[in-house]
């Protein structure tokens, strides 16, 4: 059983911190603040942690860091959550995952006993028929899939997903000894250093590790067992004001231009470093045998770190098996704790050269067993007996009883970082490991990713490494690939992929439940290269994403197809490195879409306001109802806020020139104080844009243009004016200046009363402009007819937008003056026959076919677009954009409906409303030729299927000879 | 006529003591000027400068212009800064200016500016202005914009020209702030996103009270 501890033999044991409580599966635990979830769940007892993904078979601690699915739990409603990684918290409440009724108790187990039975991939291969089984199959399918239960409804979502960003002059990943030492050699060198590790603490495997420091470069750490000698370490650094530090941190990418992704919490680090220090480390390689997945089976690294870092001990009688001087370590530190040592069982054949720890083992008389390793493991919650035998497989030589099997069967590099989907690992013969060492510009890599041990030369490859990403610009062109030494002793012997010993539970990829028989079968049915038998069988797919299982998986997919160890190659490593929520990679979506308010936007809001979505704009659709708006514009007076249109002054010397060029009308003759109707076309003749431009004063022109291409016309001058270098001003004045439409029959009586300027229509006629002030406050007058009424477009500085709406809402109360909305403002309009470019036009249209052919003056010099409006007058109309009128009472088409000619598709409808004035459909739609001419009648399909009629007219449907508007 | 700041919505949500200066009315306070100071001196503040004049300078000879309303300013270098108490001159591009002042100054500037040399356009009432100010402003920033504002690198009188949560910005670090012009229109929707991301490193609103109008290198 395990159990605290509260003093060791060989070590100093950590402040375990406060006594705190937690639940977990409703169960109250008594723990430390020092504790991980894993750590005080295993002091208290607690045996299962999980159950595996498809056989739900109990599963307990295993590496203690968070690598496999092992420890995923859902903690205060999250899910999927790392217990290893997870320090407790008083009130914490944590719950197991994928168990039913109970993690004890799982119905689910069952899957150990029947789906073995059931042909390899049977869920590609069952259920297809009869064909109304597959839906039913795949509802269960999916029901059973998934580990944890996210929280749709999000009660108890309160995570706040931060974007953080940082720019340091060198990002060292890792904090164990090397990435420490790397720090250091940046930092000495003056640079700007980010240290992330993804643990609580620093210090990676030394801060478990009471082996002595000796030949280390710092002195002063010479003679401290590793364990101190990294906490002076990370003294030393905290004196560096240039440093800083994320703990508990998981980098789960590395992109071009050494940008690094990282985790912290919610928070999302964005990294842009100039050279980034891979020191990831390695992890106890995974060994195949019968059973190696049970409760009870732990890496040796994982015991270490209950002992050291958490003072718990996992088990009272240990076997340990193992290939290198490290296994002892373990073993010795089990043996401080109190545990009981069976066996020492090294895969080693007697005769090599011992270490420090296998002679400290061997003066206690613990027995070792030579040449031999884990072959099968008894016990379903927790073992309680191990068979060894010799690791070519075969029959199994010995038992013996124990609580716990302690796996330190070599290194596994983290290589995850180094490859990202760029670099694909290679088997390293000689270190028998799966190496990268040719790494990306910038990028520097050191210790134990590299199969390096021992903690002098691990600090030594570190702190060069460090020093030359520190120096990385002064050595342009530097070699980057990796070079380190390895004595012969060093290096740790690769047990054989799978220990052949009989038996069907021999897991390679524990996440997904994959034995080596289940693989074995996918090869046979044709799956043999890696990449295709890791998606059919799943393997490496899981949690941990081949973290635990890429190396056995390359290799034994090696030997199953017949191929050397040396041919073995993993699958492609791509980011995240670590699980990482959906959650933190969108962050909070509001600041990525800002909302644009006109100058009246609270005005808006006191009238209650429907507002519409245009583009990031909020413009008011409509305060009432539209049809009951329209009437009072067509009846009284009203004002609409035209703020979002585009306003542009063009002044210079060659104003008129630029202009010419830029718009197909003619300006050489255009007076002072008219206003006229414009368009613009692109390149390639194609209308794009209309508005209007105004002569405001001597060579001063003032051009307004629609709400969605006021910056794209902006712009599209800005480039002209760089590339024929007109002698021009042109100022943006979109923002500067809030708009309004005041418009309707009483609209000059209302306006009269507030200048000094003669309103009356000899004075200021139709499509003309003044200016003059409103309370003071400078404003100039447009009078344009988009209404189809009498009405002023009345522009004036921004900031005084609340104010002047306010003044014109109540000086115009005796005119019964009303607001209306764009809605509206779309049928008056359409009342009118008044196109709106984006609308009621596409990518196609030409200004002839759109009816605006009389804004263009093609008898002027060259002009943006003439070459092609040229070719379109010559090919004269094909379709043309018509304004047309139902018979009352007929159904009112939707936008974007077909027109039909003798039940074919003829053309379309652009814009299609109600008209209130004339009690009706109106609308404009794209049609042929020759179904264009006035009073020419086609049909209009409706979105129910049936038609309506339609009739050319010729004009606008609302006062055609337009009186009112010129009254 | 009242000039309103962009963020007159956001004060009727808050216990806002206006201030009128030339012409505006504009944040003197949030009802507590100590509360204020004590998260200037500990925290971050963000301060509503929308009513500072602003005036951009752009094609022909805009370093000539700039001269004419501070001495030295056609010699500043691209993204750096020339200011005194009353106005900052910062320098875009080559050929492009923003000028920031005084409220009600712009008028002044407006009239020494030739405008036939280049094109002057007063941005006053097109533009928004904050100033992030405390100690835990770059706590705010670093939630806020991919750009590198790292203090060595972005120094004092440094001007950025980019992003800030998708908000266009021109970015002008003093010694004690950063000031930043963005558009009008996307005020309330920037300080609704600052604030957001600034509760957890302390960040209030903030009026003139606390950070007067005033220029510095």
């Amino acid at each position: 059983m395990a159990k605290r501890i509260n003093t060791h033999q060989y070590c100093e044991l950590p402040n375990p911190g406060a006594e705190i409580s937690f639940q977990f599966n409703g169960k109250r635990i008594q723990a430390y603040s020092s504790d991980s979830i894993t750590s005080a769940l295993t002091a208290s007892g607690q045996t299962l942690l999980s159950r595996s993904f498809k056989y739900h078979r109990p599963r307990g601690a295993y590496d203690i860091y968070g690598q496999g699915h092992e420890s995923l739990v859902t903690v205060n409603h999250e899910p999927n959550l790392l217990a290893d990684r997870i320090r407790v918290k008083n009130g914490m409440v944590v719950q197991s995952q994928n168990a039913w009724p109970s993690l004890e108790f799982d119905i689910g187990e069952i899957n150990d006993t029947v789906v073995p039975m059931l042909p390899n991939g049977f869920y590609y291969k069952m259920f297809h028929k009869p064909k109304w089984l597959w839906p039913i199959a795949e509802q269960q399918i999916r029901k059973a899939a998934g580990l944890g239960k996210i929280d749709t409804a999000g009660k108890n979502n309160d995570r706040r997903y931060e974007k953080r960003y940082r720019f340091p002059d060198v990002c060292v990943i890792g904090g164990g000894p090397s990435g420490l030492a790397a720090t250091l050699g940046a930092l000495k060198e003056g640079k700007q250093l980010l240290l992330i590790d993804d643990n609580p603490e620093l210090g990676g495997h030394s801060l478990h590790s009471i082996a002595e420091v000796s030949d280390c470069e710092n002195e002063k750490l010479n003679g401290l067992a590793e364990y101190k000698a990294v906490q002076q370490l990370i003294e030393e650094l905290a004196s560096f004001p240039n440093l800083e530090v994320l703990v508990n941190t998981s980098v789960f990418g590395l992109y071009e231009d050494n940008l690094v992704a990282a985790q912290c919490g919610a928070d999302l680090f964005k990294i842009r470093a100039d050279s980034v220090v891979l020191a990831p480390g390695a992890t106890d390689r995974h060994l195949v045998f019968e059973n190696n997945d049970r409760p009870g089976i732990m890496t040796a690294r994982g015991v270490e770190r209950l002992i050291m870092c958490h003072s718990v001990l996992p088990g009272d009688n240990a076997v340990v098996v193992t290939t290198h001087d490290g296994g002892y370590h373990t073993a010795l530190l089990l043996h401080g704790a109190g545990a009981k040592i069976i066996a020492v069982v090294d895969g080693r054949e007697a005769g090599h050269a011992e270490g420090v720890f296998e002679q400290k083992i061997r003066e206690l008389a613990i027995p070792v067993y030579k040449g031999l390793t884990a072959h099968a493991a008894h016990g379903r919650k927790r073992i309680y007996r191990v068979d060894v035998g010799p690791v070519s497989g075969g029959d199994s030589h010995k038992s013996f009883d124990c609580d716990l099997l302690v796996m330190a069967v070599g290194f596994k590099p983290q290589v995850n970082l180094l490859s990202m989907g760029r670099k694909s690992p290679k088997w390293d013969t000689e270190r028998q490991i799966l190496r990268i060492t040719d790494l990306p510009s910038g990028v520097y890599s050191a210790g134990e990713v590299h199969g390096s041990a021992g903690f002098s030369r691990l600090y030594s490859e570190g702190f060069n490494s460090g020093k030359e990403a520190a120096l990385s610009e002064t050595t342009p062109g530097k070699d980057y690939s990796v070079q380190t030494e390895r004595t012969a002793d060093e290096i740790i012997m690769a047990l054989p992929a799978d220990i052949e010993s009989g038996g069907k539970h021999h897991f390679i990829c524990k996440c997904m439940d994959v034995t080596r028989s289940e693989a074995q079968a996918s090869i046979d049915e044709g799956y043999d290269q890696v990449e295709s038998l890791k998606r059919y069988s799943s393997m490496g797919m899981g949690p941990c994403q081949g973290k635990a299982c890429h190396e056995s998986v390359a290799r034994l997919a090696a030997i199953d197809t017949g191929l050397s160890s040396i041919e073995a190659v993993p699958t492609t490593v791509r980011p995240p490195f670590t699980g990482t929520t959906f959650g933190l990679l969108a962050g909070r979506a509001p600041h990525l879409s800002p909302i644009r308010r006109t100058p009246f936007h609270q005005c808006h809001l006191d009238l209650g306001v429907k507002f519409l979505d245009a583009g990031q704009w909020k413009r008011p659709d409509s305060y009432t109802d539209p049809l009951i708006e329209a009437s009072y514009v067509r009846n009284g007076l009203g004002m609409i806020d035209v703020s979002t249109l585009g306003k542009i002054e063009i002044s210079g010397p060659e104003a008129v020139k630029f202009m010419q060029f830029m718009l197909p009308g003619k300006y050489a003759k255009f007076e002072v104080g008219r206003t006229r109707y414009s368009i613009m076309i692109g390149e390639d003749g194609i209308l794009f844009e209309d508005g209007t431009i105004s002569h405001i004063e001597q060579g001063i022109y003032y051009l307004t243009t629609t709400t969605g291409n006021q910056d794209a016309i902006n712009s599209l001058f800005q480039w002209w004016m760089l590339v024929e270098e007109f002698e021009v001003h042109v100022k943006n004045l979109s923002l500067a200046n809030a708009a309004v439409n005041v418009t309707g029959t009483t609209s000059r009586d209302f306006l009269q009363k507030l200048v000094d300027i003669d309103m009356s229509n000899e004075a200021f006629p139709y499509m003309h402009c003044r200016q003059a002030t409103i309370a003071d406050v400078p404003v100039s007058f447009y009078r344009i007819g988009f209404t189809g009424e009498l009405g002023y477009e009345i522009h004036f500085p921004a900031e005084f937008g609340e104010s002047m709406w306010q003044y014109l809402l109540t000086e115009g109360k005796e005119f019964d003056l009303k607001p209306f909305g764009v809605e509206t403002q779309r049928i008056l309009r359409l009342e009118k026959g008044h196109l709106i470019p984006g609308t009621d036009t596409d990518a196609l249209s030409n200004p002839y076919e759109s009816g605006v052919g009389f804004a263009i003056k093609d008898d002027k010099d060259d002009f943006v677009g003439k070459a092609f409006l040229q070719h379109f007058k010559e090919r004269g109309i094909e379709n043309k954009l018509v304004p047309y009128q139902l018979e009352p009472g007929s159904q009112i088409p939707d936008d974007g409906v077909a027109v039909l000619d003798k039940g074919k598709i003829a053309g379309r409808v652009t814009s299609s409303r109600l008209s209130p004035t004339l009690k009706r459909g109106i609308g404009l739609a794209w049609v042929r030729k020759d179904m264009s001419e006035t009073g020419s009648n086609f049909s209009i399909r409706l979105a129910n299927g049936q038609d309506v009629q339609a009739t050319v007219l010729d004009h606008a449907a609302y006062d055609p000879e337009g009186l009112r508007l010129k009254s | 006529m009242i000039k309103t700041s962009p963020l007159s919505g956001i004060y009727r949500n808050l216990p806002v003591n206006l201030s009128e200066v030339s012409g505006w009315k504009i944040a003197g306070n949030f009802g507590d000027k100590d509360r204020e100071q004590e998260n200037l001196q500990k925290g971050s503040v963000l301060v509503d400068w929308s009513h500072i004049g602003k005036i951009t300078l752009s094609r022909g000879n805009a370093a000539a212009a700039a001269e004419q309303v501070l001495k030295g300013a056609s010699e500043i270098e691209p993204l750096k800064t020339s200011a005194n108490s009353k106005m900052a001159v910062l320098r875009l591009t080559k050929n492009d200016y923003l000028i920031l002042c005084q409220p009600a100054m712009e008028k002044t500037l407006l009239e020494k500016l030739d405008t036939k040399i280049t094109t002057v356009t007063d941005q006053t009432g097109a533009n928004g202005c904050f100033v992030l100010g405390g100690p835990r402003r770059d706590e705010v920033l670093e939630r806020s914009t991919a750009v590198d504002l790292r203090r060595d690198r972005i120094t004092a009188s440094t001007v950025i020209q980019s992003s800030i949560h998708t908000v266009n910005m021109t970015l002008y670090r003093t010694n004690n702030f950063d000031i930043i012009v963005h558009p009008r229109n996307l005020t309330e929707s920037l300080y609704d996103a600052l604030m957001d991301v600034g509760i957890g490193v302390g960040l209030v609103p903030a009026g003139i009270d606390t950070i007067p109008v005033s220029f510095e290198k």
